[in-house]
């Protein structure tokens, strides 16, 4: 959020309240063909009840479909990445094909619309973008992209086909912050700017014509309602809308929610290969400025934020994961990597370090070998039997976990010590743990006290402005970046422990 | 009642405030006007932006509603009905002081069950019980204010303060708004005051009883609702915001807990290219 002037937010009430909505629509036989095809195969695969075998093949699937509806690029630009999700999906589709016989015909009838399409260089919207562009000498003008990470490269693509630098590609959360168009080209069903959040797009229009760019059965999807309450009264008529040339579709695809799953997934994927070693489970958060972070999805896990616009002392704020939604700003170790936290305890620690690393180390080796030698369940029922009383699949996972010093209970962790046979060494390992634990304390508060001093000397207006600023802890933390989180991946992956909390570069 | 000019200042002079403006300065006025005894009113706007909304309405609220001086001793009927409304809305366990012995006890809620309502006050001993016609023996120390801005400060800051709308005499809002915030020593005329969304209630804050809180955003009102419940509430919510869903149904859920409220609604301005909705709820 930042400070609009009044005659910045003149402009957004002229446009929001004059806007009229138009549809420009297309259709193409083989992406019409590509919707049957991935219909019906979706529709058996309902029948065997078997998502766990299916739901990945299929997803890259919908994804390119999604892709080929929702971009103005030609469906052979190697930036859609249609041909790595074709060969990914025919990949994954193997173990369908011996497990499901039956299902072959529409898996290879679905893959080859696929290939069908991608060789057909399509790129209708372009066209619609160029004709709507022609009318509209010397007016502002924009397309809205409800995709991820593409907008740069269409925008270059738009530029070149109308030979003009004046064409904006952006994103809702772009749009938000600058001031409004003369005309804007909003690409795909409004049912998908509606499930993100971005209805607004619509509702509260950044430009005084809006034209929804899309192909028939997406471009006349209903437009989100008007009103938001249930029992309200408007002002001035906010929109008005062109209606739709076409009956709608009474069936959709609708593949845009799996979108970040899958950026989720092809990048813990990358970051499993890139790094090798103990696995967690993270959920991936989009960061501003095209960075993006898997961070721990327990609830002990505690993330560090920053609130730039609380009361000086208070502006550090330490939060569960949970707790953390689009918007928030979140502070990652940008040089380095790992548990900052980790680290800064372990400078305080000095040489003592790494007597107490050790003592951790072999505890929880212990434990994950012996997880490794049972099973969950059995070594579940044994922490029981020793008297734990909070033992269960959840509480062991973490209990194996680097970020988990000991238990809170003694009697949990005298349990997990019996358990491994080292009940005579319970107190030694529980003392050394407990001045582990002691030092992470003083870390987190020498960390916070640290960046508070940072962040009181710093010009905030940057991080508003751009969504991201770095600071520079002087007493052994490294670099920091504060990142606001733009979107959140609803999955879960699997990626390395040490990639946890990590700001990798994802776009740009 | 004479509402504010304000005009709109930028390198090609000054023009008056468009429209849009000055229905959230009526909007705000009226809100703080609107009375009724045990119930309150709430008003939620969706706006296609939160640029100045929350600023403009409290500016309509201090117009409407200057925080009452009240001589204990010789109160008139409506000054005695108003602190009487003050009191009923004050959050259990305030410290007051009654009667002239200036004994301290705590508000403890309002009894329904006699023939009128009563005022429960917790005394070191005993539970005390006031009616209307002798509540001028008890004093709160909280500061009356006309209206509480809840939201990111910088952004209030630069509205407030700044050259970018300014009040008929060319000075900043600040001098129409009176933020205590922003006052010196010497300022004995304060009617507003801001809180940040995020951190602890400050402690000129503690005991404020504001007669608007106007929330700016939704996450204002998520994490501030609970503890200003006494008086009017304008809730502002910004169609592009991330989590404008979230403030709805923030504020559609008030509305479903609203209790038995009688009260017709109150003909509030709507601003163009905006929604309002507005319902009285207990306090």
């Amino acid at each position: 959020m930042r400070f609009q002037t009044l005659s910045e937010a003149s402009a957004i009430y002229t446009a929001a309240g004059s806007c009229a909505i138009s549809r420009r629509q297309v259709s193409d036989a083989l992406v019409e063909r590509m919707g049957s095809e991935l219909r019906e195969l979706m529709k058996q695969v309902q029948d065997f009840d078997d998502m766990e075998t299916w739901s990945k093949p299929l997803s890259y699937l919908r994804r390119s479909h999604f892709l080929v509806r929702a971009t103005p690029l030609s469906s052979a630009d190697p930036a859609l990445g249609l041909l790595a999700n074709l060969s990914l999906a025919r990949e994954v589709f193997e173990d369908c094909r011996h497990l499901y016989p039956e299902a072959v015909p529409a898996i290879d009838a679905t893959c080859d619309a696929l290939s069908e399409v991608i060789f057909s260089n399509l790129d209708p919207f372009s066209e619609i973008v160029a004709d709507a562009f022609d009318g509209s000498n010397e007016l502002r003008f924009g397309v809205v992209l409800a995709t991820y990470g593409l907008d740069r490269h269409v925008q270059t693509h738009l530029r070149r086909r109308l030979e003009s630098g004046d064409v904006d590609v952006i994103t809702p959360r772009e749009l938000a912050a600058r001031r409004p168009y003369d005309v804007l080209c909003v690409v795909g069903s409004p049912g998908w700017y509606a499930r993100k959040g971005w209805g607004w797009v619509f509702t509260a229009a950044r430009a005084e014509q809006l034209i929804v760019v899309g192909y028939t059965e997406d471009a006349n999807r209903p437009l989100p309602a008007q009103n938001a309450f249930s029992q309200s009264r408007t002002g001035a008529r906010r929109f008005t809308e062109e209606p739709p040339a076409l009956p709608r579709s009474q069936e959709q695809l609708d593949d845009f929610q799996g979108e970040l799953a899958l950026v989720s997934e092809e990048l813990a994927r990358r970051a499993v290969h890139a790094h090798p070693g103990e696995l967690a489970d993270g959920r991936l958060y989009l960061l501003a400025d095209g960075f993006a972070a898997f961070l721990p999805t327990t609830d002990e896990a505690r993330i560090q934020t920053l609130e730039p616009d609380a009361l000086p002392g208070q502006r550090m704020v330490v939060l569960p994961p949970s707790d953390i939604e689009p918007g928030a700003f979140v502070v990652l170790r940008s040089e380095g990597g790992g548990d900052l936290v980790a680290v800064v305890a372990d400078a305080l620690l000095g040489d003592r370090a790494s007597t107490l690393r050790r003592a951790q180390l072999e505890w929880k080796q212990k434990l994950r070998e012996h997880v490794e030698s049972r099973s969950v369940q059995e070594v579940v029922g044994d922490l029981k039997a020793n008297g734990s009383k909070i033992a269960n699949r959840t509480n062991l996972a973490n209990w194996c976990s680097p970020r988990s010093l000991r238990t809170s209970d003694p009697d949990d962790f005298r349990a997990i010590m019996r358990t491994l046979g080292l009940e005579s060494d319970s107190t030694k390992y529980w003392n050394l743990m407990g001045e582990l634990d002691s030092a992470h304390r003083k870390a987190g508060f020498e960390i916070r006290e640290q960046l508070e001093d940072q962040v009181e000397a710093s010009d905030l207006s940057v991080l508003e402005a751009i969504g991201r600023a770095d600071f520079t802890l002087p007493q052994g933390g490294g670099a920091l970046t504060a990142f606001r989180v733009e979107e959140i991946s609803p999955d879960t992956a699997r990626v390395p422990e040490q990639q946890l909390s990590n700001p990798m570069k994802v776009i740009g | 009642m004479q509402l504010p000019e304000v005009w709109s200042a930028d390198a090609f002079g000054r023009r008056k405030a468009p429209a849009w403006a000055r229905a959230l300065i009526a909007l705000g006025a009226a809100a703080a006007a609107a009375r009724a005894d045990n119930q309150r009113l709430v008003a939620a706007l969706a706006l296609p932006t939160r640029a100045y909304a929350a600023t403009l309405v409290a500016l309509g609220a201090v117009t409407a509603h200057a925080p009452r001086s009240f001589n204990p001793a010789r109160p008139t009927d409506e000054q005695l009905e108003e602190h009487f409304r003050l009191l009923c809305g004050l959050r259990p366990g305030t410290t007051v002081t009654v009667g002239k012995a200036k004994l301290v006890g705590t508000f403890e809620g309002v009894d329904e069950s006699e023939t009128e309502p009563m005022l429960l006050i917790q005394q070191r001993r005993f539970l005390q019980k006031i009616p209307k016609g002798i509540c001028n023996q008890i004093a709160v120390r909280g500061r009356s204010l006309s209206a509480l801005l809840v939201g990111r400060i910088n952004i209030f800051d630069e509205e407030i303060r700044g050259k970018d709308l300014i009040a008929a005499d060319g000075g900043p809002l600040q001098t129409l708004l009176k933020v205590g915030r922003y006052c010196t020593r010497g300022d004995k005329r304060v009617l507003s005051d801001l809180l940040a969304t995020a951190g602890d209630l400050p402690a000129g804050l503690e005991a404020a009883m504001p007669a608007v809180t106007v929330f700016d955003g939704t996450a204002s009102f998520r994490h501030w609702r609970e503890t200003w419940r006494q008086g009017a509430w304008v809730v502002v919510l910004d169609r592009s915001a991330q989590n404008f869903d979230e403030g709805v149904a923030l504020v559609e859920s008030e509305f479903v807990q609203r209790g038995a409220v009688t009260r017709d609604e109150v003909q509030l301005e709507i601003p163009p290219a905006a929604e309002l909705m507005s319902f009285w709820t207990a306090r």
